[in-house]
């Protein structure tokens, strides 16, 4: 997989590029629209990052042009411009997703994996990590024999984590993705934490492997192995 | 007597120097109107004493054993001098009595003023019985070489009553003048202040919120117009630094953001490539954390900000209040679970009313959370929803603390806290509060706040109903 990642603040793009390299992404920087424009076309890329703000063509320009020549490659747009009015603009303008910073990387990482999904991968939905099991049309838990009872918000909360299984979720994520929040200024974040420190409870208490885990200063994993 | 001055309207004010200021002029007018009177008929009164001595001298004679006569006493002679009220006395210059014509009969003066003291030309008044005041002249003259003095008399008693009639006119017009004075400087008063009262309701109804509104200036060039226009021009500078104020903190969020991307990124892919020392991982970790939260801080900004700015459109929409209560309870009930605190919801489950829906949500969520985060474990917290005349009232009651009086006012500014070191503790970054007020009186409501130390808080946010 080739990531392009055109963003003019050196260090976010390092951290970016370094941060997808990890993940087994083969990824390129391009500090400039024009520079980013002239990769492009150099050569094929299965994703682009792009960030709204470039000195010289901006972002929106980038993609427009991009998308004019009939260009398939998903985008994801980059912006710390966060109005309706931005979302829209930049949607309307091609691009595949949106993402306002500043943002957790986990987020950007999940948020490129869907795209490359919806690009054309496998499905990666899981039901089984480890012991522990999701029937989802049942909506019915179980760790190893043992059936756990847990609250309809506690099931969409691991069926999430699952979903994202192996990969760090953010507060945010979960608050727009599981609570349907659609405000970033309203006060989730404790509500959100109490409720994994009890689905935590349910799911781990007794086991020697601890299956959900907290990612400090980032938000919450789920993860077999140690 | 100051304060209780200072204390009355400018109206009252000026009506009460009108009204002084009349009394003074009418005061010394009457007194100059007096003097002058007293004055010319004084003078009158003793021109007219003069032509009797003329006359009374030219007339006096003496008889043969040298008495003093006056020969107009009851002869038939010339009409004019019988007619003249003569009134006086002849004294010799060794103050003998030596003749006396009185309009009484001698046994009938009670109270005979002395004898002349000087032999000379004199005029003063007497005061005989009764009040009887009479202008008196003394005078010397010869009569057949004997030198003697002439006293003349003169009634002042219609002088007098003419000065009464003066004082008593003056006594009923002054009042009366005083009074019309007090009312016409009300009335101008009054009219000269309309302005004045016109102006203050205008800036009475200027907040901070529609501070682009200008004052009507009717007439530029009078003293009400300069002052209107100074006060629109302080509005606009105010308006200006307001708007200033509202750029830099929309401004500044949005500056922040950049670094804030690059630390957050930096940090979390460090802890992704498996630096596997825990101390590192912890330290970065904890920079983590405070990077999130200055993250919801820049956010919480950047709201009210763009809140204030107007930038934030509504969709107003039909919304069942108890709906909205419900959730707000179902999202933070797992919080008050933890404090074994309950979340009561009341109400008419038909109750709607006409808002945006997120902002009215996140309002009541920014102050049910408050409600959780400081009660104590083992409280109640209650929702209610009720119509109260033509408005609905969400009602969040607590029994927690209670906020002291000195800090209802100010609870809703922005990064006011009560108790500096207890609610960051809470994770709270203190705009929660600002920005319920503002999405709900950005709806055309209101929040009351009813606080009492020790005994909880209610808060109330009030809605147009219909």
């Amino acid at each position: 997989m080739k990531i392009l990642v055109i963003e003019d603040d050196a260090k976010t793009a390092n951290a970016i590029r370094n941060g997808l390299r990890g993940e087994g992404y083969d990824t390129a920087l391009a500090s400039t629209g024009e520079d980013g424009f002239f990769q492009l076309n150099a050569q094929p890329f299965d994703l682009v990052v792009l960030d709204w703000m470039l000195p010289g063509r901006d972002g929106i320009e980038v993609l427009k042009t991009l998308r004019s020549r009939g260009a398939k490659t998903p985008v994801l747009l980059l912006t710390a411009r966060d109005t309706i009015e931005d979302r829209v603009l930049g949607l309307d303008s091609g691009a595949d997703d949106y993402l306002v910073k500043p943002f957790a990387f986990a987020e950007l990482l999940a948020r490129i994996r869907a795209l490359l999904r919806r690009a054309g991968d496998t499905d990666t939905l899981r039901k089984q990590v480890g012991d522990l099991t999701l029937d989802v049309e049942n909506r019915r838990v179980l760790r190893g024999s043992r059936e756990i009872a847990l609250t309809p918000r506690e099931f969409d909360l691991l069926a999430y984590l699952l979903r994202n299984h192996g990969q760090t979720v953010t507060r945010q994520m979960l608050a727009k993705d599981v609570w349907r929040e659609p405000h970033r200024a309203t006060p989730l974040d404790n509500v959100i934490d109490v409720h994994v420190a009890h689905l935590r409870r349910k799911i781990d208490e007794g086991h020697h492997l601890k299956l959900i885990r907290t990612v400090r200063g980032v938000g919450f994993v789920l993860r077999e192995e140690s | 007597m100051k304060n209780w001055w200072k204390r009355r309207t400018l109206k009252l004010r000026l009506t009460l120097c009108y009204a002084a200021a009349t009394a003074v002029v009418l005061g010394v007018f009457a007194w100059v109107a007096y003097e002058v009177v007293e004055h010319r008929l004084g003078a009158e009164l003793d021109r007219q004493l003069r032509i009797d001595f003329d006359v009374i001298e030219a007339q006096l004679d003496k008889d043969a054993a040298g008495q003093i006569r006056w020969p107009v006493r009851g002869a038939h002679g010339d009409e004019g001098y019988a007619r003249l009220s003569a009134w006086f006395e002849v004294w010799s210059e060794d103050r003998q009595l030596l003749f006396r014509h009185w309009p009484v009969r001698d046994a009938d003066i009670r109270n005979p003023p002395p004898a002349p003291v000087e032999s000379s030309l004199r005029f003063y008044t007497l005061e005989l019985e009764n009040d009887l005041h009479v202008r008196t002249m003394e005078r010397p003259a010869r009569v057949h070489e004997l030198g003697v003095i002439v006293r003349l008399f003169r009634d002042e008693t219609d002088m007098r009553r003419t000065l009464g009639q003066i004082v008593e006119v003056f006594m009923l017009a002054a009042p009366l003048a005083v009074l019309l004075a007090a009312l016409g400087g009300y009335f101008v008063a009054r009219r000269s202040l309309m302005p004045v009262a016109a102006i203050a309701e205008q800036a009475r109804k200027i907040t901070s919120e529609s501070l682009s509104k200008r004052l009507p200036i009717p007439n530029p060039h009078d003293e009400l117009g300069q002052l209107a226009t100074v006060f629109n021009e302080t509005l606009a500078r105010l308006e200006n630094s307001f708007a200033e104020l509202k750029r830099f903190t929309a401004d500044a969020s949005h500056e922040l953001r950049t670094p804030l991307t690059a630390l957050r990124t930096v940090g979390e892919v460090a802890l992704r490539q498996g630096d596997s020392n825990p101390a590192l991982r912890e330290t970065i970790g904890s920079m983590l954390e405070e990077a999130q939260r200055l993250n919801d801080l820049i956010e919480s900004l950047l709201t009210l900000a763009r809140m204030e700015g107007g930038k934030i459109s509504t969709k107003p929409e039909q919304v069942k209040l108890a709906e909205l209560a419900g959730e707000v309870r179902d999202n933070l009930s797992i919080l008050a679970a933890d404090k074994q605190q309950t979340i009561d919801v009341t109400g008419d489950d038909r109750l709607m009313v006409t808002a945006d829906r997120l902002l009215l949500r996140q309002a009541l969520m920014n102050i049910a959370h408050n409600a959780v985060c400081y009660s104590l474990p083992q409280t109640r917290i209650a929702i209610g929803t009720t119509q109260r005349d033509s408005q609905v009232v969400i009602e969040v009651s607590d029994q927690g603390p209670g906020i002291a009086p000195e800090h209802q006012e100010k609870i809703f500014d922005r990064f006011y806290r009560v108790d500096k070191s207890r609610s960051r503790a809470d994770g709270g970054n203190g705009l929660g509060l600002a920005i319920a007020k503002w999405s709900v009186e950005h709806q055309g409501g209101h929040i009351e706040l009813e606080s009492e130390l020790g005994k909880g808080s209610v808060f109330r946010i009030v809605l147009p109903s219909a």
